[in-house]
């Protein structure tokens, strides 16, 4: 498995694990997670903590946009970018 | 002078500069005057006192100018939280007028059908528009309180702490005096209007011709690139907020050259996040505020040494404010005492009465924490002496989530308890007698009624007996060690 289908399978689980499978479905991933009421702010720091360890990645967010980095998307954008680097 | 005199003062020497950045608009102080002008020539121009449903617009600053220029109390309605407890807080406020931002409406209609007595004025009709009323102005007496803002309270109810203005202006007076700013001054604002910091950021800055710059919603929870685009040099928040920055990569060496001053209040602050706030800001103070909203705002400070080989894990409370007096009782609860010390809690004296002690005609203030003093007549946190607990923050009764659930679920075995041990980040609920377990759901929808948000519990866990201490009391430390697992 790629580095970003880990990173979007991680994301699914904490989502399916608080709202059940058919959120994916209902998902839109520009929108923030935090924002849109999918994930508090401390649900979000507690995945992407496990997704670091589990991925053995280097979060490093200090640029980037909170707008952006919050929604599926972004995330998963930043995050593989971030392994990357 | 009189705190509404000094604002006046400041709103003309600095009227061409800006006064604040809210949704990407810079105001001028000239400009947030003229719409508080509005907003106490509009309609409640007789009422003493005002709610505010609106959430860090431009709207909400004018009329908390409005209210501080005019002799008004305010009573911020905090938007997130349930029909249900702002009803109880518009009643309890005696509040005959609610100003509300459009953006608020349906709120602002549900809180009609529960109220029909009451005036709902929508702020976007006034703000901009000079109407001057059509009743005749009437001389109306100055109320003598500047806000008043309700916290958790332990019997099911929240419960309201007034702040006079008295109060209000020996704080700011000590912090002008102590924080000075200049008109070039970028301050941050990421406090809940319902959480007394936000007036320490508005006020400091008012007074002193700083800007306020409100960080938006969607950067509160992440601000590092708030902080440089802006170039902020004031920086004030909870240290869960700069916890958070430091597990997203946000506070390395060097980060925010431009702050000059930082404080955090509202919850303990790791020493070692207050070390790694101090690399990532080389260039600012970091100061550690302490104090009950009832003593309004903040009543000690410290100032960080990052020389200081101290071992203890946390930042000391510091020493007391100017004009304020620490003093410890026989079981070392610490008593607060001077003129920022409220008067007591609105419509109750029996709380009133438990907190507020005299001892040789003086006034002490009884805070619940339990410190202690160094050798340098510094304080220090150790515990709290009943089960308030903080999140985020934000102070929560254990006993007002306990009665409710208690109430709900028809079973006393319940309790909550605030997850981690540690640094406490929310709710965990353990329900004794596993049969009630199909209506797990509908306590948390109730819950969700009744609560502010990092009220309601976010984990239930079901347990088939409760511990028990030695005194027959539920043994929470046990629940903290079931929670571990």
């Amino acid at each position: 498995m790629s580095l970003t289908n880990s990173i979007e399978q991680a994301i699914n689980n904490k989502l399916i694990e608080k709202h059940g499978e058919q959120i994916l479905v209902s998902l839109n991933k520009q929108d923030s997670l935090i924002s849109s009421g999918l994930l508090d702010s401390l649900d979000f720091i507690s995945m992407l903590m496990e997704i670091e360890n589990s991925l053995n990645l280097d979060i490093d967010f200090e640029e980037a946009d909170p707008v952006q980095f919050t929604s599926y998307s972004g995330l998963i954008q930043l995050l593989s970018e971030s392994a990357n680097a | 002078m009189k705190l509404s005199e000094k604002l006046k003062n400041s709103i003309a020497s600095h009227s061409k500069l800006p006064a604040i950045l809210v949704d990407n608009q810079y105001i001028t102080y000239e400009q947030l005057a003229s719409y508080a002008n509005n907003i106490n020539t509009s309609e409640i121009s007789d009422a003493e006192q005002v709610g505010i449903l609106s959430y860090r617009d431009a709207h909400y600053y004018s009329t908390v100018l409005a209210c501080a220029l005019d002799s008004r109390t305010f009573i911020p309605l905090g938007v997130k939280l349930p029909i249900a407890r702002l009803a109880s807080i518009i009643k309890q406020g005696n509040l005959k007028y609610v100003l509300y931002s459009k953006k608020y409406l349906s709120i602002s209609q549900a809180l009609i059908k529960a109220l029909p007595d009451r005036v709902f004025v929508c702020l976007d009709d006034i703000v901009n528009k000079s109407i001057v009323s059509t009743k005749s102005l009437q001389a109306r007496s100055l109320s003598n309180i500047a806000y008043v803002l309700f916290t958790s309270g332990s019997t099911g109810s929240p419960k309201g702490v007034p702040i006079s203005i008295a109060n209000l202006k020996s704080y700011l007076d000590t912090m002008c005096e102590s924080l000075p700013l200049s008109n070039t001054d970028k301050v941050s604002q990421v406090f809940d209007p319902t959480f007394d910091l936000s007036m320490h950021d508005i006020f400091v800055t008012w007074l002193q011709g700083a800007c306020l710059y409100v960080v938006p919603e969607t950067a509160i929870f992440a601000p590092g690139k708030f902080i440089k685009q802006h170039g902020l040099t004031v920086w004030f928040s909870v240290p869960s907020t700069a916890s958070i920055m430091a597990k997203l990569g946000m506070l390395k060496n060097d980060a925010y050259p431009s702050l000059r001053v930082s404080q955090f209040c509202g919850e303990p602050l790791p020493r070692t996040l207050a070390l790694q706030w101090q690399k990532a800001a080389p260039n600012s103070k970091v100061i550690n505020l302490y104090g009950p909203t009832e003593a309004t705002i903040a009543c000690s400070r410290y100032v960080f040494d990052c020389n200081d080989d101290s071992d203890s894990s946390y930042i000391p409370l510091g020493k007391a404010l100017k004009n304020m007096s620490f003093d410890l009782d026989a079981q070392g609860e610490l008593l607060i005492s001077g003129p920022q010390v409220f008067s007591g809690y609105l419509n109750d004296n029996i709380k009133t009465q438990q907190c507020l002690i005299k001892t040789n005609n003086i006034t002490h203030y009884r805070s619940g924490d339990l410190v202690k003093r160094d050798a340098q007549g510094v304080f220090h946190y150790i515990s709290r002496v009943d089960d308030q607990v903080k999140i985020q923050g934000y102070r929560v009764e254990l006993s007002e989530v306990n009665t409710l659930a208690q109430n709900f679920l028809s079973n006393p075995l319940v309790q909550a308890i605030a997850t981690p041990i540690q640094q406490p980040q929310s709710l965990t609920l353990f329900i004794c007698n596993p049969a009630d377990k199909e209506s797990e759901q509908t306590l948390i929808d109730y819950l969700k009624q009744q609560l502010p948000l990092y009220m309601v519990p976010k984990k239930i866990i079901w347990i088939d007996s409760m511990p028990l201490n030695s005194n027959g009391k539920i043994d929470k430390s046990a629940l903290h060690t079931m929670t571990e697992k």
